[in-house]
């Protein structure tokens, strides 16, 4: 569990291209649903619906970020999204 | 259902039925009903504010429900800060390009987010576990990351790009600390999560000092605390002006909350100095990278971004120190943050048709050639500078003093000098941006510049009366609240 929130983690670190960086994501909270499975207790049910929900909802709105930045930049690679600093 | 329930719920519910109106209705009607919900659903939880606040010492605790001092206090600010937003947002879409969603379907994208976005920001400080809040506080993200990118111009995709991955991965890590410390409960299920049982029923040990430390750093990440702040500047540049004014006055302190609500409950397992020495930590830490952005010469928005990267230092130096004085100053710092940090985001939208250059350059005398918003932008930066008699003067004076009151004169010492250099870089933008020379054609329009008039009359109001409040507060029931905590 926890080795795949670190390759998440590193995914989203080291991969320039936008969708390999929403897999990362996706990958860390694959790790963590592991994590919540594997508690004794188990994880209550309005929880589970709710992160269901969130993580279905942060992933829309990536997709339509995702989709924008191709359209804007002709490709997905965030090495272009580096205009920003000071 | 008690009173102060029933309130809550309308709190909440009226900008949830908002979005949904919003997104139903005839295009025409879009721009009328968003406001009207967006008023009424601010007017709301000023009243649940006022309600909380009015009889601090009643709690009403459950496991998925908080109403205290607190989590009041917050939601007034929430409801304040979107009851203005409301009144800015028709002068940004007139000015707005079509962005996104295209002309037709813009003004309606853009209210309904919005909607939902202060529906789950008001919901935030109401939240009785820590599940709920990590939840609550991961939709604030959906919601906003989808307004700072509203625009569609290049800039604002980065900005929202690195807003949504930087804060989701950051929560990730908050989830993997609530996993750990569900792991060490006994009973072990993520329900039983709830303020109080997390002081009651969490052993103390090295897997829940780690748990905590992930929590607070995921948390860290959506506050904008240093050092992992690098999303705050960007996001809160390019997102609509009102939007930004949410983020930085409602949002950010309203994730705090949780943060100091976590800290809070895990007092007994993890040790009162542990925690508190976390806090300040990423205060002073938050004081060090903000303050030498202000000396610089940035983008008006970017300048409002760096002092919001400030403040929430200061708040989480407040927090950290914990004395009923410190508390007292948080109190009056996050409302008067809120209320002149708003102002100056309001401020941007006739700004920026005023002087294009602003969108990315730092302008000079404004007041020369537009004096009102000359002097709404003085008024928003001379209360962020902490120019007396603002209340934030008052309120970093309290919160040093319960520094050094609470036994940590290094950090109170460290936190007054930071804060006297960040005045000087805050106090230069001030006569630069107002007063400075220019070569701009005599009063050039400045659109919408009605309602940040409007805005600007009232916010010097609220920000009076909180100077007054500030002699006032520290002996009162709300601090003795504040100080209490749900325990």
């Amino acid at each position: 569990m926890l080795a795949l929130v670190a390759f998440g983690t590193a995914v989203v670190a080291t991969r320039r291209a936008t969708l390999h960086q929403l897999l990362g994501i996706v990958m860390v909270e694959n790790g963590l649903v592991l994590g919540a499975i594997a508690l004794p207790g188990g994880a209550s049910l309005a929880i589970e619906l709710g992160v269901a929900l969130d993580l279905t909802l942060i992933a829309i709105v990536a997709m339509v970020f995702h989709e924008r930045i191709f359209a804007e930049f002709g490709s997905g690679d965030t090495a272009m999204l580096e205009t920003l600093r000071d | 259902m008690t009173s102060r329930e029933t309130i809550a719920l309308l709190a909440v519910g009226l900008p949830s039925l908002t979005a949904i109106l919003v997104a139903v209705a005839p295009r025409r009607a879009v721009q009328p009903v968003a406001l009207t919900g967006l008023g009424l659903a601010g007017l709301a939880a000023i009243v649940l504010s006022i309600v909380a606040l009015a009889d601090p010492g009643q709690l009403e605790v459950s496991d998925w429900v908080v109403i205290d001092a607190a989590g009041g206090l917050m939601v007034g600010v929430v409801g304040l800060v979107a009851l203005a937003s409301a009144i800015a947002s028709p002068a940004y879409l007139d000015t707005a390009p079509s962005g996104l969603f295209g002309a037709t379907n813009g003004p309606r994208a853009y209210y309904a987010a919005l909607a939902a976005f202060v529906a789950v920001l008001t919901a935030v400080p109401l939240a009785g576990n820590l599940g709920a809040a990590w939840l609550l506080v991961e939709a604030t993200t959906a919601a906003s990351a989808i307004l700072v990118g509203l625009s569609g111009k290049p800039r604002a995709l980065e900005a929202g790009w690195k807003y949504l991955l930087l804060t989701s991965l950051g929560l990730g890590f908050s989830l993997l600390g609530i996993v750990l410390l569900a792991s060490v409960t006994p009973g072990g299920t993520l329900e039983l999560l709830s303020w109080r049982s997390l002081s009651a029923d969490v052993p103390a040990g090295e897997t829940t000092l780690v748990a905590f430390l992930l929590v607070l750093v995921g948390l860290a990440a959506k506050i904008g605390w240093a050092p992992v702040h690098n999303w705050l500047p960007d996001a809160h540049s390019e997102a609509p002006p009102p939007v930004s004014a949410l983020l930085s006055a409602a949002l950010l302190p309203a994730v705090l909350l949780v943060a100091w609500r976590v800290e809070r409950a895990l007092e007994p397992a993890v040790g009162a100095d542990t925690g508190r020495v976390v806090l300040m930590g990423f205060g002073l830490l938050s004081l060090a990278v903000a303050v030498p952005f202000l000396w610089r010469p940035l983008a008006w928005k970017r300048l409002l971004a760096y002092s919001s990267l400030e403040h929430m230092g200061v708040i989480a130096l407040g927090v950290g120190f914990a004395t009923p004085i410190a508390l007292a100053g948080v109190a009056v710092h996050i409302v008067g943050h809120a209320v002149a940090k708003a102002l100056g985001f309001y401020a941007a939208t006739p700004l920026l048709g005023h002087e294009p250059r602003s969108a990315g350059h730092a302008v000079t005398g404004i007041a020369r050639t537009q004096p009102a918003l000359g002097t709404t932008m003085g008024l928003s930066l001379g209360t962020l500078a902490g120019l007396p008699p603002s209340p934030l003067f008052l309120s970093e004076i309290l919160i040093i003093a319960g520094g050094f009151e609470a036994g940590h004169p290094w950090a109170a010492t460290g936190a007054a000098a930071l804060l006297a250099l960040g005045f000087v870089g805050l106090a230069h933008a001030l006569v630069e941006t107002t007063g400075g020379s220019t070569r701009r054609r005599e009063r050039a329009e400045a659109p919408g510049l009605g309602a940040v008039m409007a805005l600007s009359a009232a916010a010097s109001l609220i920000l009076l009366v909180l100077a007054g409040a500030a002699f006032w507060l520290p002996d009162t029931d709300i601090v003795e609240a504040l100080v209490k905590g749900l325990g």
